[in-house]
């Protein structure tokens, strides 16, 4: 945000220019290395090791006044090295099973806390026909890093921010049951349904402010847990001129906090999509000429909405006066129940033209797109405003709408 | 120009305003009442009617001129509440009974009705054991700024077996004249302002509704004599030429209930969020059922400070 003034005075001018910056960002250096070891044909066995040294900034804003030249204020820095092994076998116990079972260890040093992690892996596949199968998988998992999302209608403020000495990791557990089926040598269609349960996870307190940095981020937030849950189908054709796959998911995913939401009703996370739907269709009409098109629906975010204001009680506490029912009276804004209501659904249609050429180097592409070709206005914030005539309205906000696109590749 | 038009029309189309009024699927809250009064010992029970709206509706929040509100000590119905006028309803002669628990039924026409209940609080009355002040001075060669800073030890006696919140407030009262022309008549006036206080204790939080007091649960010290300091600043210049004035300290000690402290403390944080566009929506406490408000309980006590 920048802005400029000038401000004559005694005859004089003089142009004030004001600009303030919100900065948040993770900077990363990581080293990884995998190995694979195939000691029989009925073992497939990965392992593998990672660090990575994250530097957060979850908020920090900068000023500059020509005047008074430039000042950071906000979060310090927080440092924090992660470290994983992991070993896994894909072991085929005979034609119909097969089995892939693992161990990740990981573990993450941040301020004066070490978080460790042990996190078992188990999948399997069994074939009932040569076309039919059934999965089944469990795991544990960590995450050292929390997604800390904000619950009113107005401006989005997602920030990444890491476990700290009195911010525990997120932990959390999930098992899945599928079927796979491969219909014709041409299709494979999958139903798979989970659940997901999660601890330690962290949301703003009401009336937390990311932009107030009087306090830290830490004192901002509660922790509480959540779950997740559904099904999702898939079809997806490899095979042909025209490929492509639909899939479609139903899921549930609800967050209960104690201190949150008339202390500690359950309530929808704000990216509870209930419904999300992808369809990507590719036609390959020759070797030189590729058209693809991509088409996603979601169901809208999950928001607090204020939904009127009334009058607030007065003070009590002047000695040897009345008390003045209408002093300071200002309107008290209620809100819905947390994220009771969803914003309108996301939905956007991406179109991709692909020119191929093999040249004497190797192979050029000119893509040609569309993203949002219809030009949905998905929504970004809603915000109270008022019209013309002064009656008040709500009004949505949207970022990007038809976005052309043009890339060059070569392959050599 | 007409390779450049398409061109132009193009981008046109995709910076093209992005604001949309739209019908959001929001249920339209009707008005509810709004009730906001106090039980203190000290005061007959009035309270304050009003309505709510719905947040696109537009107009002053507008006083319940017209409701019944039958008033109950425990089961016992004391009879009907009379209207003031302006929205405010008393039931004359009848202050509230330490310890008693009264409910407001409401009803108005064009409103679900409401009830609320709340238990009169006792006085508590705190002992002060020391007060003591410092002469001090900020500032340097250009400007300088003398206050006293006074210090307030004293101690409570906490009721054993309930739970109990105390606020705590200092104000200074500014009583003085002054002549703006020696052939005119004195212009006399009178402040009341709380002052801003401080505590080295960590259990005592800030309460900033109507200036800023601090306030006590008695969490870990239920039934015992609990030993508080408070500190505030307190201005020694004079008014300014051609004024005389007077200075005077009062300690306000509000032995307050839950729902009381509740209130307020979500209040504080509602209003801190008004304007922010990032900031977390905050929903304020009520014990009014089927309603909104605070009938809220207070028991005051007022010591008079040497200065």
């Amino acid at each position: 945000m920048s802005e400029e003034e000038t401000v004559t005075f005694e005859g004089k001018s003089e142009t004030e220019k004001f600009k303030l910056e919100y900065l948040s960002g993770i900077e990363d250096f990581s080293l990884k290395t995998d190995f694979d070891y195939l000691p029989n044909p009925d073992h497939y066995i990965r392992l593998g090791a990672s660090v990575i040294h994250h530097t957060f900034t979850p908020g920090a804003v900068a000023f500059s006044n020509i005047f008074e030249g430039d000042t950071t204020v906000g979060a310090k820095p927080t440092f924090g090295i992660e470290h994983a092994v992991y070993v896994e076998d894909d072991y085929k116990l005979n034609d119909q099973l097969k089995v892939n079972a693992g161990l990740h260890f990981s573990g993450f040093a941040v301020e004066s806390r070490y978080y460790p992690s042990l996190q078992p892996r188990l999948s399997a596949r069994y074939l009932l026909r040569p076309d039919l199968s059934v999965k089944a998988s469990y795991s544990r998992m960590a995450q050292f890093i929390h997604l800390l999302t904000n619950s009113g209608i107005g401006l989005p403020t997602d920030l990444w921010v890491p476990a700290t000495d009195r911010i525990k990791p997120q932990y959390s557990e999930q098992i899945a049951l599928g079927l796979a089926k491969t219909i014709r040598n041409k299709y494979e269609l999958s139903l798979e349904g989970y659940y997901k349960h999660m601890d330690n996870l962290i949301e703003y307190k009401e009336g937390a402010s990311f932009l107030n940095l009087e306090s830290d981020w830490e004192q901002k937030v509660t922790s509480g847990r959540g779950w997740s849950y559904g099904a999702e189908v898939f079809l997806q054709k490899k095979t042909g001129k025209t490929t492509g796959w639909l899939g479609y998911t139903l899921s549930w995913t609800e967050r209960q906090f104690d201190a949150l939401n008339n202390f500690g009703e359950v309530f929808p996370y704000k990216y509870d999509r209930r419904h999300d739907l992808s369809l990507v269709v590719q036609h390959k009409f020759s070797s030189k000429f590729e058209l693809s098109g991509t088409w996603v629906y979601g169901t809208g975010n999950a928001v607090t909405l204020p939904t009127g204001n009334y009058m607030s009680a007065p003070d009590f506490t002047s000695p040897g006066q009345d008390i003045d029912w209408y002093q300071y009276n200002y309107p008290v804004r209620n809100y819905s129940k947390r994220n009771e209501y969803r914003m309108p659904a996301y939905h956007r249609l991406d179109i991709g033209m692909s020119f191929n050429r093999k040249t004497k180097w190797g192979k050029r592409s000119w893509v040609i797109g569309v993203y949002n070709a219809y030009n949905r206005q998905n929504p970004f914030y809603i915000d109270v405003t008022r019209d013309k005539n002064g009656h008040k309205q709500f009004t949505q906000y949207s970022l990007f709408q038809i976005i052309p696109s043009v890339s060059y590749n070569f392959s050599f | 120009m007409k390779k450049y038009t398409f061109l132009l029309s193009f981008i046109s189309l995709a910076i093209v305003a992005c604001e949309k009024v739209i019908d959001l699927d929001v249920p339209y809250e009707k008005p509810s009442l709004v009730v906001n009064g106090f039980l203190n010992p000290d005061s007959s029970i009035s309270v304050h009617l009003s309505k709510s709206q719905f947040v696109l509706d537009n107009g002053e929040l507008k006083p319940v001129a017209d409701a019944s509100i039958r008033l109950f000590q425990g089961e016992e119905e004391l009879g009907f509440m009379g209207h003031q006028g302006s929205g405010i309803y008393r039931m004359e002669e009848q202050k509230p009974k330490v310890g008693s628990t009264y409910t407001l039924r409401v009803d108005a026409k064009g409103f679900e009705p409401v009830e609320v209940e709340e238990r009169a609080m006792s006085k508590i009355t705190p002992t002060i054991i020391e007060i003591d002040t410092i002469r001090k001075q900020e500032g340097g060669d250009m400007w300088s700024y003398e206050y006293l800073e006074y210090t307030i030890d004293l101690k409570i006696s906490d009721p054993a077996n309930s739970q109990n919140f105390y606020l705590f407030k200092v104000f200074e009262k500014i009583s003085g004249s002054y002549q703006p022309d020696p052939n005119e008549e004195p212009v006399f006036y009178e402040h009341l302002s709380p002052l801003e206080l401080e505590s080295p204790d960590p259990m005592l939080e800030s309460f900033c509704n109507f200036g800023c007091g601090l306030v006590l649960t008695d969490e870990y010290f239920d039934g015992k004599d609990y030993r508080i300091k408070l500190a505030a600043h307190v201005n020694i210049n004079s008014g300014g030429p051609n004024r005389e004035e007077e200075r005077q300290l009062t300690l306000g000690m509000y032995h307050i209930s839950e729902a009381t402290y509740l209130y307020y403390k979500t209040l504080e944080v509602n209003r801190n969020t008004e304007g922010d566009p990032f900031a977390e929506p905050a929903k304020v406490f009520s014990n009014v059922v089927g309603g909104f408000g605070i009938l809220g309980a207070t028991s005051a006590t007022f010591v008079d400070l040497p200065l």
